[in-house]
């Protein structure tokens, strides 16, 4: 407010300086020199300043960024002006006092309007009363904005206005507050419509005929702006972005918030942390995961896991990346909270259809997690409270607009609970912690380094001598060089490790100490050219280095006879060469495809087992073994993977998408549990296990109402996976020397029609989704000496054909909101006793098909509340509640279905994990 | 003020986390394929060889399993012999020694009376190393838990298989030392031989006990747990005894059990295994997809009994008694017959009136003064020391 008046006063007082010393205007003009190329105006006005004698009053905000060339010999004063301020809506006047003011528009006439001093007048008496509303607070942030907004932009060189063709404006989208990149901005001009997305690093490109335009720029949670431009050539722009802080007053409805019918993926779904905390999640720790879980299409087989079935694809099919690391453990706590710390988290994007072609390696999705940046202006963070875990994260420069970082910690405190249970108990012991540091450097204006550390550790014993230990490593370094505004590169390199280990020591003869661990190293370079505004390419390589540790079995203690048993290093090689070029062909056509090289290589040392040919793997049909040395080429697979999508617009608010992919995986989980257990293994393709692949195709339906504020689509999908590993009946998975003669080759088809309407904006947020699909494996391998259920067609253990979920947010003030979550689906498939017998004393159970039976129907509502203390923006903490119930119904919804015998007798039990509504309480505050 | 909040948040832990939610279910389906045969039993030269066949029932069957009766059973060694095995009723066969060595190999032929003939698949005659000895620990909360003991000088035997029986000695509440004659409508003194007060229980294993030494570097089993006697409880009232039965197994005999273990014992918790099907060495010749149950194996028996007496374990703590207190009966026969003839009440002993002539008997009812009626049976086993 202040600084308005002060501009204000300041403006006058030229004016009245200007009008009260009335000269003549100098007869003699004087003559002028200037050469200047590519040069801001500032620069030119000040060399004319000094050449002509006349002095220049001006607003500089209506001239930094213009450049221009000008070449003049020995010209009057005028002629130069107007050269300077041709092509732009700048104008000048000069004065008889050798003043020269320019303006934008309308030039600036001597004499004052009629009602100038009332004008005047009023303004000086709000400024007075001083009253400082909320409006009037915003207000006072105004000018700046609207200063940025109107001013004319010019890029490039003004002589090449009149060259054909298009132009390339690139630069970075940020937070104006933190300095963090803003991912998924919409960038665009209306008049032609064009627009472009910005990238995880905020980074846009866009394409754009010479001329004036308005820039719109559009995210959700900041306040939309635009940019006034006048191109001629090819610029940089650097934009940033107000956060959303409160919008008291409007809800901007606009056209480009369309991004689901203009992108170009489909089955594409991105959720940003801010929707995460919302949702309601059991002991109020916001987790990514569970949030993940209700997008349609994605499953699980129950509460205990974090595992994820996307289109039907088992658990480990999913790529989980966390800034580009892998994450091969995503669960904490025996699945009860997932391995990401909320805190550092900024958005998941989950990939289940048109998986671009710089991922590979799984067959599902791919689950790409990126963290945020941290504060580049001031040191904050933020800590939480729940009834099981704590979590602390501060972030903040370590130089100023250039390096942050983000530290971030989570942790459990349920030991002292379980010392605190009955005797039973009382040994019983869990916990877990993650450690999440990031930073970011930025080093000019071209390159930028992100260094992203994580550490996850969890140990767990339930009241016997067996511990429990499993945990994740990651380190990864990225690098961005933009070479020009048409091409930037991303390479990354780093080191993730996933081990876990079982010790016991309850019997001290076999007192025993189990550990695996996988070892990847992997480089990656990715490019990304914008040729123009019709294709834009995107090429790289990436080679990843494994070496897995399978299995290692050591005596623990001196008294213990357990004889040493280590599996052999298995060490490999994956590489993938890709191409992707989209083309918007028109307006309404473009097209995506993609090509992706992936080679496999199975490296020595090693010894491989050879079987009979022709014959089931087994200990029966076992010949010889072959020795490879080191570095040996033992088995090379290779395969090139397509990656085609199309998109047509048909109206403004409805387009249909269609894609079709191929992928090739190479690592494989074994589990014969129903939730990913912490003991699973995992297991490379070797000569006998061979690269499990797949290719789905997809047609999508979208269609936005209500001014694009509800977005509506339809996708359905039909899926094939080929070798899919199952194991046989009674297979040992760990420590097993021959692990091909337990393990079974699978095919698999999964289809579905997945419906999602979506309304993110509004006092009334949220989305539904029903899925119909079915997954159905089919073990036919000639090979195996054993056939699952006769051959035939069977449910996967995650086959829920209909799942309907409802996640929404009601926001009552800008302090109040209370959301709901609700989720039906059908129960999973159990194998279920076909009879019984007596042996060994006892009646028991008798099994045959698998999956033949279903679990009762799940149901669940969770609901919390969100209190927010007061919005004062300058306060030391800011903090808030969060209060919930998880399964408000209570319902006892069925985890498993078991029969067990018990002293002689079979009994069948119904086992839930969460019987009873949980209730919760988390505390939270930012600083 | 802490004490409420650590009991609230303890509240909340348990509700959570360690009180899952288990409910009786009952399975609305229908279950289909039963019938199939069922044997279970190994052979053995150095004792009885015993096959028990009998079928599978539904699964909603009211744990009645159909014994198969009248089928004819025999083992076959390799080297022509031929050992059938007799049968002793309720679906039980018998042997009670056949002289087998371990460099033949053994198989069981089953011919069934519907017409099937079922053939298992040659196994090895293992030697079954002796057991080293029977023990046990005591701790107040726990009770006692038994473990076995063995090794194998030769290394050889890796694969365990073990069952029990229990036997312990306990009494009836009160001593009747007098019997109701029912014709005669009198009290008479009860001889010894028609003693109701000590009985001998007998329980037999219920789970499957297997062990394996492939992961040492010694064939060494140690402390293998079998039972576990809960503290305080009538096994340990006065004197208890285990035999325990050790067997030999192949690596596929006890891949089968072990399998057989996971899918009927094991199951229930978040992380463990599913179900599979179970597939054993027996199949049926007449028809060869139709599915056997059992597994047969073959090798020597070694059998220990260790006793414990209560004497061992000071502190344990149990005590039976009867819930209703004594009742006088009067000598008249109208108190007789409406007491020990309709009432089932038993007499215990003689009551006498204050420095007088008897006036009654002291009885009870019957469950307080027979242990018969809690399972046992009053004849001492030959083995029992005194």
């Amino acid at each position: 407010m202040n600084r308005t008046i002060y501009y204000r006063s300041l403006i006058i007082a030229c004016l009245l300086f200007a009008i009260n010393r009335v000269h003549a205007q100098n007869d003699r003009q004087p003559l002028i020199t200037v050469h200047f190329k590519d040069t801001s105006m500032a620069v030119i006005l000040k060399e004319v300043e000094l050449q002509s004698g006349h002095q220049f009053y001006y607003d500089t905000a209506d001239l930094d960024t213009t450049r221009l060339s000008i070449q003049e010999d020995q010209q009057p004063l005028e002629k130069v002006l107007g050269e300077i301020f041709s092509g732009t809506d700048l104008s000048y006047f000069i004065d008889r006092q050798q003043h020269i003011f320019i303006s934008k528009g309308e030039p600036v006439h001597e004499g004052l309007p009629a009602d100038f001093f009332e004008r005047t007048v009023v303004n000086r008496d709000t400024a007075r009363t001083g009253v400082s509303t909320r409006d009037d607070l915003e207000e006072a942030s105004k000018p700046q904005v609207a200063t940025l907004e109107n001013k004319l932009y010019v890029i490039g060189d003004k002589s090449t206005a009149d060259l054909p063709g298009v132009i390339n404006l690139a630069g970075f989208v940020r937070d104006a507050k933190t300095g963090e990149p803003v991912v998924g901005a919409s960038i665009y001009i209306d008049k032609p419509r064009i627009g472009v997305a910005s990238d995880q690093y905020g980074y846009y490109s866009i394409s754009l005929p010479r001329g004036r335009h308005i820039l719109n720029i559009q995210s959700i949670g900041m306040r939309d702006t635009r940019r006034l431009l006048l191109v001629y050539g090819d610029g940089k722009m650097n934009i940033d972005l107000q956060t959303q802080v409160l919008t008291l007053k409007k809800v901007t409805v606009s056209a480009e918030k369309a991004s689901n019918i203009r992108r170009m993926e489909m089955g594409v779904q991105k959720i940003d942390i801010k929707t995460i905390k919302q949702v309601p999640v059991v002991f109020g720790e916001a987790d990514v995961l569970r949030v993940v879980m209700t997008l349609p299409g994605v499953k699980t087989v129950g509460e205990a896991s974090t595992g994820l079935n996307v289109r039907g694809g088992s658990a480990d099919q999913n790529l989980v990346l966390f800034n580009d690391a892998t994450i091969y453990n995503t669960a904490h706590f025996f699945g009860l909270f997932s391995a990401f710390n909320p805190e550092v988290v900024k958005d998941v994007e989950l990939y289940k259809s048109s998986i671009p072609a710089r991922f590979g390696g799984r067959l599902s999705s791919v689950l790409d997690i990126s963290s945020r940046e941290g504060n580049k202006k001031n040191i904050t963070g933020s800590a939480g409270i729940g009834l099981l875990t704590s979590r602390l994260n501060i972030e903040g420069p370590l130089v100023k607009d250039k390096t942050s970082f983000i530290l971030g910690g989570r942790t459990t405190y349920a030991n002292w609970l379980l010392a605190n249970l009955p005797d039973q108990y009382k040994h019983s012991r869990a916990s877990f912690y993650d450690l999440n540091l990031n930073i970011s450097h930025a080093m000019g204006k071209k390159d930028n380094l992100y260094f992203t550390g994580y550490l996850s550790q969890d140990h767990f014993n339930l009241n016997n001598d067996t511990t429990y230990g499993y945990g994740n490593r990651n380190i990864s370094v990225k690098w961005k060089h933009i070479f020009n505004n048409k091409i930037y590169s991303v390479v990354a390199g780093g080191y993730d490790k996933y081990q876990y280990n079982i010790s016991s020591t309850e019997n001290p003869v076999n007192a025993y100490r189990l550990g695996f661990d996988i070892n990847q190293l992997y480089f990656k370079a990715h490019f990304n050219y914008f040729l123009n505004a019709n294709h834009t390419f995107e090429f790289g390589l990436s080679t990843l280095r494994y070496k897995l540790h399978p299995g290692s079995y050591q005596p623990e203690g001196k008294p213990s006879l357990v004889a040493p048993d280590v599996l052999q290093p298995e060490q490999a090689l994956e590489s993938a060469l890709y191409l992707s070029d989209k083309y918007t062909i028109s307006n309404a056509l473009s097209v995506e495809g993609g090509i992706r090289y992936s080679l496999y290589n199975y490296l020595g040392p090693s010894v491989v087992n050879n079987y009979a040919p022709g014959q089931p793997y087994s200990t029966g049909t076992f010949i010889d073994s072959t020795r490879y040395g080191a570095g040996a080429n033992i088995k090379t697979y290779g395969k090139p993977e397509f990656r085609l999508s199309a998109r047509y617009i048909l109206t403004e608010n409805l387009s249909i998408k269609a894609g079709y992919n191929t992928q090739q995986q190479y690592i494989h989980a074994l589990s014969n549990t129903t939730a990913m257990a912490p003991t699973d293994i995992w297991k490379l393709s070797d000569p006998h296990i061979k690269p499990q692949s797949g290719d789905q195709v997809s047609l999508g339906l979208y269609r936005n109402f209500k001014s694009n504020t509800i977005e509506t689509s339809v996708e359905v999908y039909y899926k094939r996976i080929r070798n899919f590993l199952d194991y046989s009946s009674g297979a040992q998975l760990i420590l097993n020397h021959h692990i091909e003669t337990d393990v079974l080759n699978t095919q698999g088809k999964a289809y579905g029609v997945e419906l999602l309407i979506k309304k993110l904006t509004g006092k009334f947020n949220g989305w539904f989704s029903y899925t119909y699909s079915r997954t159905l494996l089919r073990q036919d391998d000639p090979n195996a000496g054993e056939i699952i259920n006769h051959g035939e067609y069977y449910p996967a253990n995650y086959d829920k054909p209909h799942d309907v979920t409802f996640v929404g947010n009601y926001r009552f003030t800008h302090r109040f909101s209370i959301s709901l979550n609700a989720t039906y689906s059908t129960g999973r498939p159990i194998t279920l006793p076909i009879g019984v017998f007596y042996y060994a004393g006892s009646y028991r159970t008798l099994y045959a098909d698998r999956n033949a039976y279903r679990i009762p129907d799940y149901f669940r509502t969770d609901l919390s509340m969100n209190i927010d203390g007061n919005h004062k923006v300058h306060q030391l903490t800011h903090n808030s509640w969060t209060i919930g119930v998880y399964n408000l119904t209570g319902r006892k919804n069925p985890y498993s279905v078991y029969y067990v015998s018990e002293g002689g007798a079979v009994n069948g039990y119904k086992l839930s994990i969460f019987g009873s509504a949980i209730p919760y309480v988390n505390y939270n505050i930012r600083f | 003020m802490t004490r409420i909040i650590r009991s609230i948040l303890l509240f909340f832990f348990l509700v959570v986390f360690l009180w899952r939610c288990k409910e009786k279910y009952v399975s609305p389906y229908k279950s289909t394929g039963t019938g199939y045969l069922v044997v279970e039993g190994y052979i053995t030269g150095n004792g009885p060889t015993q096959f028990t066949l009998s079928r599978t029932v539904d699964l909603s069957g009211n744990g009645v399993i159909p014994p198969e009766t009248k089928a004819s059973v025999q083992v076959e060694g390799d080297d022509n012999s031929v050992f059938p095995l007799t049968e002793q009723g309720n679906g039980i066969y018998v042997r009670s020694s056949m002289g087998l060595n371990t460099t033949t190999k053994y198989r069981l032929r089953i011919k069934t009376s519907d017409g099937k003939e079922y053939l298992s698949d040659a196994v090895m005659y293992k030697k079954t190393p002796a057991i080293d000895s029977v023990s046990w620990t005591y701790n107040g909360t726990e009770g006692i838990k038994l473990y076995v003991n063995t090794h194998d000088p030769a290394n050889a035997t890796h694969y365990y298989l073990w069952q029990y029986n229990e036997t312990w000695q306990y009494t009836a509440p009160e001593q009747s030392l007098y019997k109701y004659l029912r014709n005669q409508n009198e009290v008479v003194y009860r001889p010894y031989s028609e003693q109701i007060y000590t009985c001998w229980k007998n329980a037999a294993s219920t789970k499957l006990f297997l062990g394996n030494s492939t992961k040492l570097t010694q064939d060494v089993i140690y402390l293998q747990q079998l039972d576990q006697i809960p503290a305080n409880t009538q096994p340990l009232g006065i004197l208890f005894s285990i035999l325990v039965n050790q067997y030999a197994l192949t690596e596929d005999g006890y891949n089968f059990l072990t399998l057989m273990q996971k899918n009927t014992e094991s199951l229930g918790s978040i992380f463990d295994a599913q179900p599979s099907a179970l597939r054993g060495n027996i199949h049926c010749l007449t028809n060869p997809s139709e599915q056997v149950i059992g597994f047969v194996s073959a090798g020597t028996l070694e059998q220990k009994r260790l006793f414990i007496y209560r004497s061992q374990v000071p502190d344990w703590r149990y005590y039976t008694s009867c819930s209703l207190k004594d009742t006088l009966v009067g000598l008249d026969s109208a108190s007789l017959i409406q007491f020990f003839a309709q009432q089932s009440y038993i007499p215990l002993e003689q009551h006498y009136a204050r420095g007088g002539p008897p006036d009654g008997w002291t009885s009870n009812v019957i469950s307080c003064a027979d242990c018969r009626l809690q399972g046992g049976t009053t004849t001492k086993p030959d083995y029992w020391p005194n």
